[in-house]
């Protein structure tokens, strides 16, 4: 009876240090109240282009992003026109982050003396822990007005014959910290073109990659294979636009530096009417530079 | 008899409880911000979201946090923060742990204002370095508050300052605590 007595004391007093000492370290107390939490993948690609075309990245809300984009002339035009460098093609726009899964730009670029407008929504975003999500996917859609001066004013002309539409899908993975990849299936409309042999829709995959060198400059490259009926059917032959580029980062700018057959920067140029061959010498240096403006706090 | 046997038992157990404590505190919401200061540009983020915990008992410390949640007023910087400066994904967490060196000073069941010293160990970057900094325990109605500040310098936890923005970035950060702790 005695030893049981004991038992019983020793027992429940026992209970009541261990209640509180728990035998547990504080920092393992506070990794398992943390639990398992999962991260957004950040910084797939470092700016909003891949090289010409889009990538999954947006700017950030009430981010501002100023954008200069140049495409020299041909480098097998030879040292007269020192290899290009002596025209130019720009494109300017402003771009700006209304949410982070939201954007909206406006630019104005040489080719065909276009205005064009996108938008571009975050549909998935990359994550990894608790959530797992292996891909980011992102919506773009652009619409682009040609600003030439009729070729033919005195015929009946309408101003939705200087439009064209692209939407793209841009689907990303970022396998590791050095290497990304992204597929864009895309989808090009031109209201109006040239002849009767050239195509008002254009269909095409692009490919698009990003391979760290260090941690500020990354190497790009970017493909876009067109599904078109018989290339040599058209009024002017096009190709698969190419490119190939450095991306360097320094605080707000990243600078881009492209090679690249075609002369246009944005959809409708570049997946529409890309002349340049790789093959034959007609690459364009270009470079891209964006400066991001914090707008909003 | 054995009625008897019981509440001596529960009383021992409850003066036991007593005795050691002072128990736990805890927070998940603590704050944790630093400020670079330059002639050229002022930087600051803050990280809201800081885990931590005291024993009373012993004055061990405990602190937790993920650097993802540092924010800032640029994102663009944060981007760079987390990737460029502190890898968060190679390094997610910070941790601390260490002690109160006078803990006997602090009386977690009176109200007022102690002084304490915190010395431990400080993990940022994958890098440990032994800190000790001033700082002070409120014991108040609503829980037990802390704050300290003290000055650290990334290079000493293998965070690279590239020559560009050298002139743009402190050499010593000034880090900002204050937690407000419940009883567990």
């Amino acid at each position: 009876m005695k030893i049981l007595r004991l038992f019983i004391i020793l027992f429940l007093s026992g209970s009541g240090i261990n209640l509180n000492l728990a035998g547990q370290d504080l920092e393992s107390l506070l990794e398992d109240r943390m639990g398992e939490s999962s991260e957004f993948t950040s910084a797939t690609f470092k700016a909003t282009r891949i090289l010409n075309g889009h990538s999954i990245e947006r700017t950030h809300e009430g981010q501002l992003d100023f954008r200069i984009s140049h495409r020299f002339g041909r480098i097998n035009e030879g040292a007269y026109e020192f290899f290009g460098l002596d025209q130019a093609h720009i494109h300017l726009s402003l771009e700006y982050g209304l949410k982070d899964w939201i954007m909206v730009g406006i630019g104005r670029g040489t080719f065909e003396k276009t205005v064009d407008g996108f938008t571009k929504f975050s549909l998935l975003r990359q994550s990894s822990g608790a959530r797992n999500m292996p891909l980011s996917l992102t919506f773009i859609s652009g619409v682009y007005v040609n600003g030439l001066r009729w070729s033919d004013p005195d015929r009946e002309n309408y101003f939705k014959h200087r439009l064209g539409f692209a939407n793209q899908l841009l689907i990303a993975r970022k396998f590791s910290q050095r290497f990304s990849l992204q597929l864009t299936p895309s989808y090009l409309h031109r209201n109006f073109v040239k002849t009767e042999e050239d195509p008002n829709d254009i269909f095409a995959l692009g490919a698009g990659s990003r391979i760290k060198l260090t941690k500020r400059i990354s190497m790009n490259a970017e493909y876009f294979y067109l599904f078109l009926p018989e290339a040599e059917a058209l009024s002017t032959r096009i190709f698969h636009p190419l490119s190939l580029g450095i991306d360097i980062e320094t605080g707000g700018h990243v600078f881009q530096i492209i090679l690249t057959n075609s002369v246009g920067m944005t959809e409708n140029a570049f997946l529409g009417h890309t002349t340049g061959r790789w093959l034959d010498g007609d690459i364009h240096i270009g470079f891209n530079i964006s400066r991001m403006f914090q707008l909003k706090k | 008899m054995r009625k008897r046997n019981i509440v001596v038992g529960l009383l021992l157990s409850l003066a036991a409880m007593v005795m050691n404590g002072q128990g736990k505190y805890l927070t998940e919401s603590g704050q944790i911000s630093f400020f670079s200061h330059t002639l050229i540009e002022d930087i600051r983020a803050e990280n809201q979201e800081v885990s931590s915990v005291i024993d009373a008992s012993t004055g061990e410390v405990a602190v937790i946090l993920k650097m993802t949640d540092f924010q800032f007023p640029k994102k663009l910087m944060q981007e760079h923060f987390n990737e460029n400066y502190v890898e968060s994904e190679k390094f997610p967490k910070a941790t601390f742990s260490g002690r109160i060196r006078n803990n006997d000073q602090v009386d977690y069941s009176t109200e007022g204002t102690y002084k304490v010293q915190v010395e431990g160990e400080l993990t940022i970057h994958g890098i440990s370095n032994e800190v000790e900094a001033e700082g002070t325990i409120e014991v108040s109605v609503k829980g037990i508050s802390a704050r300290t500040k003290f000055m650290l310098n990334p290079e000493e936890f293998g965070i690279k300052i590239p020559k560009v923005v050298r002139r743009n970035i402190a050499e010593k950060l000034e880090i900002t605590v204050e937690m407000n702790y419940q009883a567990i």
